[in-house]
């Protein structure tokens, strides 16, 4: 067992480092080992999906059967996952059944479910997101008052006087220079940002991927 | 009638008989002749059986008497064991010799057979190696008995040639030249047997200068022309520097004369000749330096008619270190391999026809004038008892080479002794104590009569019995010589004399076997001390005063000495002592001397008062219990018996050890600090119930505002359906998404590829939903995918739900290719290898429908038959509100895309992390649609109402509805935060 992050190390850097070599230097012979190592890869993913919705049914199965206190829930979701695994898988995404004679009279369970119960849901969440948002800046300036919080709360008003009727209600000049402003800001200092971030984002990639072919990082464990 | 005297017990026996009639000795090789010798051994006097020493002379004398058989000195040489019996021509030879030869009993004439002669004419096979080598060659097979006259050196010596002045002059007690004392001094040096190549001039080996001059005086004896024995004086004593040498290795055989040292040969020879035989006062100086006493005593009794004064230098040759035994040395010189011949040359030599009888009367005088050495060897041969001096005894150690005095025992006591029958001459002639003192010659016929311990030397019997009995068994009433005496206090004396300090007193590693045989074991034995208490000297009788007692010693009488060492040094000294040769007896062992315990010094076993004053209290000894417990044993083999050992404690306890209670003790205020924190570790962990919030809080009216304000902001253009703001302004054109789509093959499909969430379908359905429309109207096939695990889901909603006007079916219009899993590297993998990533698609149906693979590959669908990679899509359209999925798609399959067909419809949240890749100018990305502003601006470039525009109102006035929140929410925050600022300020003042 001691020697198992060791083997999963090499195979780990092996992996990583052919497949980066490959990616620069075609190779006819190797190119179904290329291919080989990125299905392995998604497949592992998948498959690592699956294991985590497993994971997750059965920690509520342990809660519900444990009787916890809030296992009601648990109830709920290990219900609602079981169910939309059984719509979905067994008779399909697109299962329809029909309830009468006219066309429309006709009901997907698995669209059903995924249209009128997860998508508003989401929705909701981002509606109170949006709801939750407004009012911390709002109390922004009450809990702190400094440079990066009027700065901050600035910003979102640029943002949104951009999305909003000052810059498209034909106020004359108003709104040419709201949009001006809104623009601006979106497109320098906030592209700007972005491109640091991005480019920060590439560099770790590169560190990352270069520890794990070295070993030095194992995110695989061990 | 002849007699044969025994040469075990000194009788004299008629000379018919074999085997003594007083000791049962074997007397045959004294019987048999030299004559015999040949029949019996082939190898005569010519090869083995010839002593090294006559070889040598032979040597010695080679050429001058090559062809004259008679002259050979070995026929008239006491000293040769070849010599048949006594000379018939004493014509040169001096007045001793002839009185020697008018003694010999005329045994040897008595065997006209055993003419030597004959014998030794008849060249034997043994004699073959002797004549194959050259320097050997006329000294080995020349007769050695002439009957007819004597031999030419004893008429040179006669005739006062060469050494027949020296001999006269040596026969005169003190008319020694000084060369003789550098003799004495090289004497020690000549026990090396030098190599038998180079016998004659490695026989000097000594380093003696005189001796190096004869050698280049003489040539060696190898000169045909060089008057040998009688012309060069230094030769015999050269001589009689080797007889030391030859001595000790007795047993050295005369067979081999190859092996043997000729140059030994030679310095026996002389060192017996007669032409020798006064020993004058050199010789006392050579038994300063001979480690030998028994050697010094031999070579005087060769030479000793007139040689009392050595023996007046033996006390100071027994306090002489030079007389230290080197029992190394001499084992070296044993294991000669030339001492495993069968011949010993040393009694032979000793025992030489007439010699015995010609004792002069220095021997006699030896005898009555020097008790202290030698009247412990009695003439008589009353062996036990005898004490011999120590130092004589530590020369016994020579005995210890027991290899060498066995094999010449067996030989002695053969059927066919290769003795020569001089031997046997000789023994009669020999002194009682000559003979005791040529023991080891005669162990044949000592084992032949072991039970008579009388014919054993007290120094051969040392060796069969401890040290310590000899001593008991010594006369008591014989005085120790002063000599002795006086090497008492004499404690630096070193080992293998009489002064010996006992072996107790000296260190193991300096214990010698000659201190184990002289004094060690008589001073400490314990037993017997009455017994020995006469016959010990004063200084032995202090000794014994000084030495506790063994009874002392174990009532734990710790001497002076004794204190010095570690107890546990102490015990394994006396338990053990490693000099102590394994198995010997322990009452053999010495027990430790013990010394005078001075009044000042530590009794052993009490502390004394200032060490007893510094001892703490609380270490003070339990009381131990006694090691030996009279109540009889209770239990096992032994129950019933008293006075046993008692087990070591905890050994023998029985029953449950105690138990020790481990509870910590801790204050009452320890404790109630360890209770509070318990509690406070324990409120951590438990979870606290939410609190029961008024909806009527300040928080919550604010929310409620919040909340009231923007919901009726956001249906209030839903319920008026009347325009309120225009269309947003075109942040990009969207006029080359429209060339893009326009511009498309037909039948050419676009790849669609739904990467969002469903919280985020509002906003992207309402910017996708324009462009798909696009799409749809131009009857584009789509191919739908999408990397998130709800992305089929969506994209199948928005094809058949949202765009359900155009009519899509599944497998004839679009297909959707399910879900990408792995992240970036899923997306890698779908870009190099489409098909083989992707073999299943989303079609709806349940999972048996996968039993049919063919017709679930969305790849062979008819979307999808023309497309092998990515780049045959013509349009490849991105919808996500993830930067980062944005990012890997970018990367990861945008290089595998056709150049120039990337769209990226984005949420307006990503639009600052995907606006570089639209701005970098390589055409990563483009056309780049965000959010609901982008997909009103395409339904407006489109000319088509959709849900982009109806969207657009409600954001504008929601988003004017927060900035106006904002501002109010904020200036009250902020109002109330100077408040409260004021207020502090007030409670500080």
């Amino acid at each position: 067992m001691r020697r198992l992050p060791l083997l999963s190390t090499v195979v780990a850097a092996l992996s990583g480092g052919l497949a980066l070599y490959l990616l620069f230097f075609q190779i006819p012979g190797l190119a179904g080992l290329r291919s080989y190592l990125l299905q392995s890869a998604a497949s592992l993913a998948a498959l690592a999906l699956i294991v985590g919705i497993i994971h997750l049914l059965t920690v509520h199965l342990d809660k519900l059967i444990a009787g916890e206190e809030r296992a009601v829930y648990s109830g709920v979701l290990v219900f609602a996952l079981l169910l939309t695994f059984l719509l979905a898988f067994a008779f399909g995404p697109n299962f329809s059944y029909s309830y009468g004679s006219d066309a429309t009279d006709r009901i997907e369970p698995a669209n059903w479910l995924f249209q009128y119960v997860q998508t508003p849901i989401e929705i909701s969440l981002m509606a109170l997101l949006s709801i939750s948002l407004l009012y911390a800046a709002g109390r922004l300036l009450r809990r702190r008052v400094n440079t990066f919080s009027v700065v901050f709360l600035i910003s979102v008003v640029i943002a949104l006087l951009g999305s909003s009727l000052v810059a498209t209600g034909g106020f004359a000049g108003l709104s040419d220079a709201v949009a001006t402003v809104s623009q601006w800001v979106a497109r320098v200092p906030a592209v700007a940002g972005a491109r640091g971030i991005i480019l920060g984002v590439a560099l770790g990639t590169i560190a990352t991927g270069l520890r794990i072919i070295m070993g030095s990082d194992r995110p695989y464990g061990g | 009638m002849a007699e044969l005297q025994c040469p075990a017990c000194g009788q004299l026996n008629p000379d018919h008989l074999e085997t003594c009639q007083h000791c049962q000795a074997d007397l045959s090789a004294l019987v048999s002749g030299p004559g015999d010798m040949p029949d019996e051994s082939p190898m005569g006097m010519e090869g083995d059986d010839l002593a090294d020493w006559l070889l040598s002379m032979r040597e010695e004398e080679p050429d001058d008497d090559a062809g004259d058989e008679p002259d050979y000195p070995d026929e008239g040489d006491p000293g040769s064991p070849s010599a048949p019996g006594p000379s018939p021509s004493s014509a040169g030879i001096p007045d001793w010799l002839a009185a020697l030869s008018d003694e010999v009993p005329p045994a040897a004439p008595e065997q006209p057979a055993d003419s030597p002669e004959d014998d030794l004419a008849d060249p034997s096979p043994a004699e073959q190696p002797l004549a194959e080598d050259p320097p050997h060659e006329t000294q080995a097979i020349p007769p050695v008995d002439s009957p007819e006259g004597p031999p030419g050196w004893l008429t040179d010596l006669a005739e006062g040639e060469d050494s027949v002045e020296i001999s006269g002059s040596s026969m005169q007690v003190g008319d020694l030249p000084d060369w003789v004392e550098g003799l004495v001094s090289s004497a020690g040096q000549l026990k090396a047997p030098p190599p038998a190549a180079e016998p004659e001039t490695e026989s000097p080996q000594a380093g003696a200068d005189w001796l190096a001059d004869l050698r280049g005086d003489d040539e060696g004896a190898d000169s045909p022309d060089s008057d040998q024995p009688g012309g060069e004086i230094p030769d015999w004593l050269e001589g009689m520097d080797a007889i030391h040498e030859e001595i000790e290795s007795t047993s050295m055989p005369a067979g081999d004369p190859d092996e043997g040292d000729p140059t030994g040969f030679a310095a026996e020879d002389e060192a017996l000749d007669p032409s020798v035989p006064q020993v004058p006062d050199w010789i006392a100086q050579l038994a300063n330096q001979d480690p030998d006493p028994r050697e010094s005593l031999e070579t005087t009794d060769e030479n000793g008619e007139e040689a009392p004064d050595w023996l007046e230098k033996l006390d100071s040759m027994a306090e002489s270190p030079a007389s230290e035994p080197e029992p190394d040395a001499r084992a070296e010189e044993t294991a000669d391999p030339a001492g495993e011949g069968p011949t010993a040359p040393e009694p032979d030599g000793l025992a030489q026809p007439g010699f015995g009888e010609g004792i002069p009367d220095w021997l006699d005088e030896l005898q009555s004038q020097t008790p202290p050495i030698f009247g412990e060897i009695q003439p008589g041969g009353d062996r036990p008892g005898e004490a011999l001096p120590d130092w004589l005894q530590a020369s016994s150690e020579e005995a210890e080479l027991a290899g060498e005095e066995l094999s010449f025992e067996e030989e002695s006591a053969g059927p066919e002794p290769s003795e020569p029958a001089g031997a046997g001459e000789a023994q009669e002639d020999m002194p009682d104590w000559l003979s005791g003192m040529t023991l080891d010659a005669e162990a044949g016929e000592f084992e032949g009569e072991s039970d008579e311990e009388e014919a054993i030397p007290d120094w051969l019997a040392g060796f069969e019995q401890p040290e310590v009995e000899e001593i008991a068994e010594e006369p008591d009433d014989e005085p120790l010589p002063d000599w002795l005496t006086t090497m008492v206090p004499a404690e630096d004396q070193p080992a293998g004399t009489a002064e010996q300090p006992p072996a107790s007193m000296a260190e193991p590693g300096d214990f010698s076997p000659a201190a184990e045989a002289a004094g060690v074991p008589q001073v400490d034995e314990p037993g017997d001390a009455q017994e020995e208490a006469d016959g010990i000297p004063d200084w032995l009788s202090n000794l014994q005063e000084q030495v506790p007692s063994l009874e002392q010693q174990e009532a734990g009488e710790v001497q002076d000495w004794d204190v010095d060492l570690p107890e546990g040094e102490q015990q394994a000294e006396v338990d053990d002592p490693e000099w102590l040769p394994a198995g010997e007896p322990d009452e053999k062992r010495d027990p430790l001397p013990a010394f005078s315990q001075g009044p000042d010094e530590i009794a052993p076993g009490d502390v004394p008062d200032w060490l007893e004053a510094m001892r703490p209290e609380d270490d003070a000894p339990a009381p131990v219990a006694p090691e030996v417990s009279d109540a009889p044993e209770q239990y096992g083999p032994l129950a019933g018996m008293r006075g046993l050992l008692s087990a070591e404690p905890g050994i023998g306890q029985a029953g449950k050890p105690e138990a020790y209670s481990v509870k910590l003790r801790i204050s009452d205020a320890q404790q109630g600090s360890m209770e509070a924190l318990r509690s406070m570790v324990e409120a951590e962990t438990e979870p606290q119930p939410a609190g029961r919030k008024s909806l009527f809080s300040e928080q919550g009216i604010l929310r409620w505002i919040i909340v009231t304000l923007l919901f009726l902001v956001v249906i209030f253009p839903f319920f008026l359906d009347l325009p309120i703001s225009g269309l947003p302004p075109m942040a990009r054109p969207m006029g080359n998404l429209g060339r893009l789509i326009n511009d498309l093959p037909a039948g050419a499909p676009a790849l669609v590829i739904v990467d969002f969430e469903p919280g985020m379908s509002g906003e992207l359905n309402a910017a996708a939903g324009a462009v798909i429309d696009h799409l749809m109207l131009r009857e584009t096939p789509l191919a739908l995918v999408s990397s998130s695990p709800l992305g089929p889901a969506l994209g199948e909603r928005l094809v058949s739900r949202e765009l359900a006007q155009h009519g899509y079916t599944y497998g004839q219009d679009y297909v959707n290719l399910g879900y990408i899993p792995g992240g970036a590297t899923g997306l890698q993998n779908f870009a190099n290898f489409p098909r083989a990533s992707l073999p299943l698609g989303y079609d709806g149906l349940p999972f048996w429908g996968l039993l049919n693979i063919e017709a679930a590959n969305p790849w062979n669908q008819a979307p999808l038959q023309n497309v092998g990679a990515l780049s045959d899509f013509g349009l490849t359209l991105l919808v996500t509100d993830n930067p980062d999925t944005t990012r890997s798609w970018i990367e990861q399959v945008h290089p595998k895309l056709k150049p120039g067909t990337f769209v990226v419809i984005a949420s307006a949240q990503a639009e600052p992390l995907i606006l570089p890749y639209y701005n970098s100018g390589e055409g990563q990305v483009a056309v780049l649609v965000t959010g609901v502003a982008g997909g009103a601006s395409y339904e407006a470039f489109l000319t088509r109402e959709g849900p982009g525009r109806a969207y657009w109102d409600s954001l504008g006035l929601g988003a004017l509805a927060a900035i106006v929140l904002l501002f109010g929410a904020g200036s009250f925050n902020l109002f109330l935060y100077y408040r409260q600022l004021e207020s502090e300020r007030k409670g500080r003042r």
